[in-house]
């Protein structure tokens, strides 16, 4: 034992001195092999084994009794916390050895955001996926998170990665990292209204170029190209025209009521972003579907609808996130004079 | 020195950036870059604007710091930053907390190890 060591001297573990005693250890026990399987923690039996160890040579100076072992396993805290923890601390984790964080600071994780604990998101093979309802919170923080340098983040519903449009914002020197308060918290509901209009007029002509186009389609039509242009997949043509459509006038019509209901700014500045990607897209499938081929307009619709895709919400948001640093700049420049 | 070895030193070396943070505030109100600026000159410290705009957020949110736009003498107006009330008490008890910490590690260290 080291000098300054206050640790109490413990003598060999004792076991379970009374029924009701193993009882309490062994339930504590049994919840927390459960909790780590669910958490895939490696090496549950010889977790357990130290730990049982370890509540047992806390037990051995005391009266043996139920209020004491209690007291040692709180010390240990719940199963399912301390399940999490050895599922956290892999192999290869280093958590913070020491942290001095102050109190009533919110960690970084979140678990809307972050799906900490959800089975419908997480990595299979090191490739990220995300199958719960999207939130126009969690939409946001993939597609505007200023404060996260990776261009590339897992994508906010589906499989693989999404851009992250402020990252490179902030690359471009467009914005700063800490330009806003709050993404889009300030932006004034007529700027947000204008860029919605912007994803809300390519829906529209979509919409007209469908009717315009639908009678003369043949009973089917290309709905998927192969790296050259060739079409490789045929859909019937009324299965097609619902399905871009719906990929573009649905979400327009969710953003709108959106607008009616005086939804958060955030929702509504992402809801545009997120219309303009699919809009565009769709009207880009559409054309393709009547007018692209060999011999015909090629494959450059779908190229434009694809730079388009990702231009326009990248706008939209560098935009409107511009447009709220202005307004919280006058704020504070009006206070202090 | 193994990638592990490098992840377990940056980690604890995120441990006390905000303690950096809330030290330099302490002395005055600082802007976005003055502070990544100050605090990326202390090299044993490692910092970078990917670890202090994340942190100055989320002290923000915290109602640990306050923040304004100011004119700038020279250039665009700047974003100011500043310890709050709550801030300043939160400062004082870190500062009791790291001398704790402090003391502790170098007794442990005196030991003989690393030094």
């Amino acid at each position: 034992m080291m000098a300054g060591d206050e640790t109490p001297v413990h003598g060999t573990p004792a076991s379970a001195s009374s029924p009701e005693m193993a009882g309490v250890i062994d339930r504590y026990f049994d919840r927390l092999r459960a909790a780590m399987l669910l958490d895939a923690v490696t090496e549950p039996e010889e977790v357990v084994a130290e730990l049982r160890e370890h509540v047992l040579a806390q037990m051995a100076g005391s009266d043996g009794g139920v209020a004491a072992v209690t007291q040692v396993l709180s010390g240990l805290g719940s199963p399912e916390e301390l399940a999490r923890e050895y599922g956290a601390a892999g192999p290869h984790d280093a958590r913070p050895t020491v942290a001095i964080r102050s109190r009533g600071v919110p960690a970084d994780s979140d678990e809307d955001v972050d799906g900490v604990g959800s089975r419908l998101a997480g990595r299979v093979l090191g490739i990220p996926f995300e199958f719960r309802p999207p939130t126009a919170r969690r939409i946001a923080h993939r597609w505007w998170n200023v404060l996260d340098r990776r261009v590339l983040v897992p994508r906010a519903w589906g499989i693989g990665w999404d851009f992250n449009f402020g990252a490179i914002a902030v690359l471009l020197g467009i914005v700063r990292p800490d330009d806003e308060d709050a993404p889009f918290a300030s932006v004034p509901d007529d700027a947000l209204l204008a860029a919605f209009t912007l994803p809300a007029a390519v829906a529209g002509v979509l919409v007209l170029m469908v009717a315009l186009t639908y009678e003369r389609m043949p009973a089917t039509v290309p709905m998927g190209w192969g790296l050259t242009g060739q079409a490789d997949q045929y859909w019937a043509t009324p299965v097609a025209a619902v399905f871009v459509l719906a990929m573009s006038v649905v979400p327009t019509g969710i953003v709108a009521a959106l607008f009616v209901r005086g939804a958060t700014t955030l929702a509504r500045a992402v809801g545009s972003a997120v219309v303009a990607l699919l809009s565009s897209v769709s009207l880009a499938t559409w054309v393709m579907a009547a007018f692209g081929g060999p011999g015909r307009l090629g494959t450059w619709s779908m190229g434009v609808g694809i730079t388009a895709g990702l231009l326009l919400p990248f706008l939209i948001l560098s935009t409107l996130s511009g447009i709220g640093r202005d307004v919280e700049m006058r704020r504070d420049m009006d206070r202090d004079r | 020195m193994t990638s592990e070895s490098n992840s377990r030193i940056s980690q604890f070396r995120k441990g006390v950036v905000e303690l950096a943070i809330f030290a330099l505030l302490h002395r005055g109100e600082a802007y976005g870059v003055e502070i990544v600026d100050a605090l990326s000159g202390h090299r044993g410290l490692a910092i970078s604007a990917g670890t202090v705009y994340p942190l100055l957020s989320r002290l923000k949110r915290a109602g640990m710091i306050d923040s304004s736009w100011q004119e700038s003498p020279v250039g665009p107006p700047r974003k100011y930053y500043r310890l709050t009330a709550a801030g300043n008490k939160e400062f004082t008890d870190m500062v009791l907390a790291w001398d704790g910490v402090t003391g502790a590690m170098d007794d442990l260290l005196a030991d003989g190890s690393g030094r």
